[in-house]
């Protein structure tokens, strides 16, 4: 069975700097997938090149065996993105936004008005439905754009700091959507800073540090009996114990 | 697809229509209207014109988006780039939205012009006219998609940006002169003479004149030639979607590259905040490809637009290329605060930073703005001037330089327009916002601070005394300090009593919640009624005619005592009247700004006393 999704020796370079240097990755499918790294180490890069947002220089991505750049209409339909400082209509409210991008992808009027409703009521969105995009809240915002991923049911989500700003009932929700939809068989991608929220939720973790896969696997072989935390500042190789405040702040 | 796009577009619309939006949108549909009635009007006289005409029309597509600030993008690319559709099928789906608007049923109506014409051609080019005016519609409006898909992708590197400006403004200086061209075509019969064979050839070489081709040819029963224009204008239509489609994916899947050039005045962030702050937006100014395309358009227009004359072999306009590079780049750099967004909080939680952030911000568009204005300026005095231009543009400049480092101040916390945020831009610096009025009110604001200067250098040739003359110099650099001083400091002390106001604008971009007619929070003025609204916007989009081409114009062409008439009314009068009529169209324009400024500041004060009362 084709691995949910596949990066293989992704490679992108921003002029005189190697953003990401061969990152090959393999999601199995039915897996919780965690990816993390220090900021700048190329998380985003290697998630915007592996959903078809970034073309890369080297390499390939596959979902579900598709090609996402030779085949990106097939690939793209069996994904669900949550991208990074994602771009929306800003002049529409919650519901217009997701019944259109559903009929967009497909579903048939009724279909995308019932999942919008429903996908609104589960995140709490449905309480600002006089509400434009733009108003919206860091936290909204996301909820929004991980109800456009999740729109057309796709087998796949890669989510990109889903929990970043979304206060904490609210991430509960989310977190409980997740489980379930992992359970029932799909598969979840996400990146995060929060190294004990990877741990509880993610069954596979990576840590990518300066553009390179440092370690990857199941979580209980990464961490190697110990916590995630310790064992990903020896990964990057971060001096901890040294660590000072400026001078003048303490005083 | 199309369908649910269309939807779309049409809610976004909705919900981004307020009361001044509205009045805009139908100030600039009547205006389009009547311009669409002239077109038709135009095919009942000739061919040849009519031809012209249409290639106006489609230039107008090419560079209204340019104008009015990046085109129409309520519905973008961007909003899916996640969605499993091909993008061929994307850009045909956005191409339809295109289609709803104003500006696409103003253009059926003015190639429905077409038919008009057809009426001498018989049923055969009648018929002809029906296929080919939607025809029509289509390439204009997917030319001018393909425009913006060029221009966003190609202005994503510094070497695009300049180029863009380029581009940009080559095409305002050709349109500038063509309103001359056309002017000077009736002034010189023309019409009744007719136009030279090779004009007639060229306009209907131009694919805005191919409809025109078919339906003659029609009537002359030249088939081949019905097909071959047919043909042509579906073809270039199916390229142009083509070529747009490779475009929007080139959009969607790389990013633009920001590179760190050298840093410009390194050494004047040692020297106190307000050196501190020229030195940050010197960088700013060599870095923001918004502002590198801003700045370089503003060169490119005052250089090209002196040069062009050169055409027809006068070299009267090169003095003053050098004025015009600082007006033009006075009125692009008008909102200085704004091209940075909500950066602005940076000043908030800095409280008395706020004289070095302006007066640092006036000196860095000095020291970019004033080098390049002055090598024009002696250039080209030299080379196209005489004696007595000197104390002209040296004062005229000096007095433009001061004038426009105070207004860009002024006007920029004063009359904010809300832009996208540099890290949400993409790298497109057509997303420049609405400033088309603001553009426009800064060009005759700067050169009303060249009066003074331009007063006592035309005392100093009319008196013939060369001390006179000169002396508009010593004019020109005291009102250019003087304003720039004085501006600058009600801009800092505006900025520091609103500066609340100006980020919550910037943040809310005045948006209108759906379903209520109140402006989400931040604007800092209230709403005119819809009927004032219309009446203030009327005032200030044609306030200009009278105030430039019909009056200052005409008075500088008195002066200089040049002999073209063009469409300028006073020159066509007999001398009592020559003067007076054009002081008087001056007069009607400033009485037309004065109340497009009052109007509305009379409606908020008593909007505020109600308030306040209540």
């Amino acid at each position: 069975m084709a691995a949910a999704l596949e990066l293989d020796g992704l490679g992108k370079r921003f002029g005189p700097k190697i953003a990401v240097d061969h990152v090959s990755l393999s999601v199995p499918p039915g897996s919780f997938y965690g990816l993390v790294g220090p900021n700048g180490a190329g998380k985003t890069t290697s998630l915007s090149m592996a959903v078809g947002l970034l073309r890369p220089d080297t390499g390939h991505a596959r979902v579900f065996g598709v090609d996402v750049w030779a085949d990106p209409v097939g690939a793209r339909a069996r994904v669900g993105v949550l991208p990074d400082g994602l771009a929306l209509p800003e002049r529409l409210t919650g519901r217009e936004l997701l019944t259109f991008l559903g009929r967009l992808r497909g579903l048939d009027r009724a279909t995308a008005g019932t999942r919008a409703g429903e996908l609104l009521e589960i995140l709490e969105l449905d309480q600002a439905e006089r509400t434009l995009v733009i108003d919206y809240s860091t936290g909204m915002r996301k909820k929004i754009g991980l109800a456009a991923a999740m729109l057309h049911g796709p087998r796949l989500l890669v989510l990109d700091e889903p929990f970043e700003a979304v206060d904490p009932v609210s991430a509960l929700t989310i977190r409980g959507m997740l489980r379930g939809f992992v359970a029932g068989g799909g598969s979840v991608v996400l990146s995060s800073h929060v190294m004990a929220l990877v741990e509880q939720l993610c069954d596979h973790v990576a840590v990518i540090d300066k553009g390179r896969v440092a370690a990857a696997g199941p979580l209980d072989e990464v961490r190697a009996g110990r916590s995630l935390e310790d064992r990903f500042v020896e990964l990057v190789g971060a001096d901890v114990d040294d660590v000072k405040g400026p001078s003048w702040l303490a005083s | 697809m199309v369908g649910v796009l269309i939807a779309m577009k049409i809610r976004v619309l909705r919900h981004s229509i307020g009361g001044s939006r509205a009045a805009g949108m139908v100030m600039g549909g009547l205006a389009g209207l009547a311009l669409a009635v002239g077109t038709i009007v135009v095919a009942g006289i000739d061919g040849d014109l009519l031809a012209a005409v249409f290639a106006v029309w489609l230039f107008g597509w090419m560079l209204g988006p340019v104008y009015t600030g990046g085109g129409d993008e309520s519905v973008r690319p961007e909003h899916f780039s996640l969605l499993p559709v091909d993008p061929r099928k994307l850009a045909l789906g956005l191409l339809g939205t295109a289609f709803v608007g104003v500006p696409p049923l103003v253009s059926l109506v003015a190639f429905s012009a077409l038919v008009v014409y057809a009426g001498s051609f018989g049923l055969a080019g009648f018929t002809v006219a029906l296929v080919t005016v939607p025809l029509m519609v289509a390439l204009v409006v997917v030319l001018s998609r393909l425009m913006i898909g060029v221009l966003a992708v190609a202005v994503r590197s510094r070497t695009g940006a300049v180029l863009a400006a380029l581009v940009n403004a080559s095409m305002n200086v050709v349109l500038n002169q063509s309103w001359v061209l056309i002017w000077a075509a009736i002034q010189f019969d023309l019409l009744s003479s007719g136009f030279p064979p090779s004009f007639s050839a060229v306009v209907r070489r131009l694919p805005s004149g191919w409809g025109v081709a078919a339906v003659e040819a029609a009537g002359r029963g030249d088939w081949l030639m019905v097909a071959a224009a047919l043909l042509g204008i579906c073809a270039l239509i199916v390229l142009a979607l083509l070529v747009w489609s490779r475009l929007l994916v080139e959009r969607t899947t790389t990013r633009p590259l920001h590179r760190v050039p050298q840093g410009a005045g390194g050494d004047l962030a040692a020297r106190g905040p307000v050196g501190a702050v020229t030195a940050k937006e010197l960088r700013t100014w060599s870095r923001d490809l918004m502002r590198i395309h801003l700045l370089w358009f503003a060169v490119f227009f005052g250089l090209l637009y002196t040069l062009v004359p050169l055409i027809i072999g006068w070299s009267g306009m090169l003095p003053w290329a050098g004025v015009l590079v600082v007006v033009m780049a006075a009125a692009t750099s008008a909102n200085l605060f704004g091209l940075d967004g909500t950066a602005l909080w940076l000043n908030l939680v800095n409280p008395g930073t706020e004289r070095a952030e302006v007066r640092g911000r006036q000196l860095a568009w000095l020291l970019r703005v004033a080098p390049i204005a002055i090598v024009l300026t002696v250039a080209g005095t030299l080379a196209g001037g005489e004696g007595w231009t000197w104390p002209w543009t040296l004062s005229i400049l000096a007095a433009v330089l001061g004038g426009g480092a105070g207004l860009i101040a002024l006007v920029s916390v004063t009359m904010l327009v809300p832009v996208t945020e540099p890290g949400r831009r993409g790298g497109n610096p057509l997303e420049a916002g609405a400033v088309f009025g603001q553009v426009v009110l800064m060009l005759l604001l700067v050169t009303l601070t060249a009066l003074p200067a331009g007063g006592v250098a035309y005392l100093g040739d009319a008196l013939d005394l060369p001390v006179v003359s000169w002396s508009a110099v010593v004019v020109g650099v005291g009102t250019g300090a003087l304003l720039a001083g004085w501006f600058g400091r009600l801009a800092h002390r505006r900025l520091a009593s609103k500066g609340p106001e100006l980020l919550s604008l910037m943040r809310s971009g005045g948006t209108v919640s759906p379903g209520s007619r109140d402006v989400t929070a931040g604007r800092p003025r209230t709403r005119l009624p819809a009927r004032k609204q219309a009446l203030v916007t009327f005032l200030w989009i044609f306030c200009w005619i009278p105030l430039f081409p019909q009056g200052l114009v005409p008075l500088w062409t008195i002066w200089t005592g040049g002999e073209s008439r063009l469409w300028f009314l006073a020159l066509h009068l007999d001398d009592p009247w020559r003067i007076p009529v054009a002081v008087a169209f001056v007069v009607v324009g400033a009485v037309m700004i004065y109340y497009g400024t009052v109007i509305p500041n009379r409606h908020d004060r008593a909007a505020r006393r109600l308030e306040n009362a209540g």
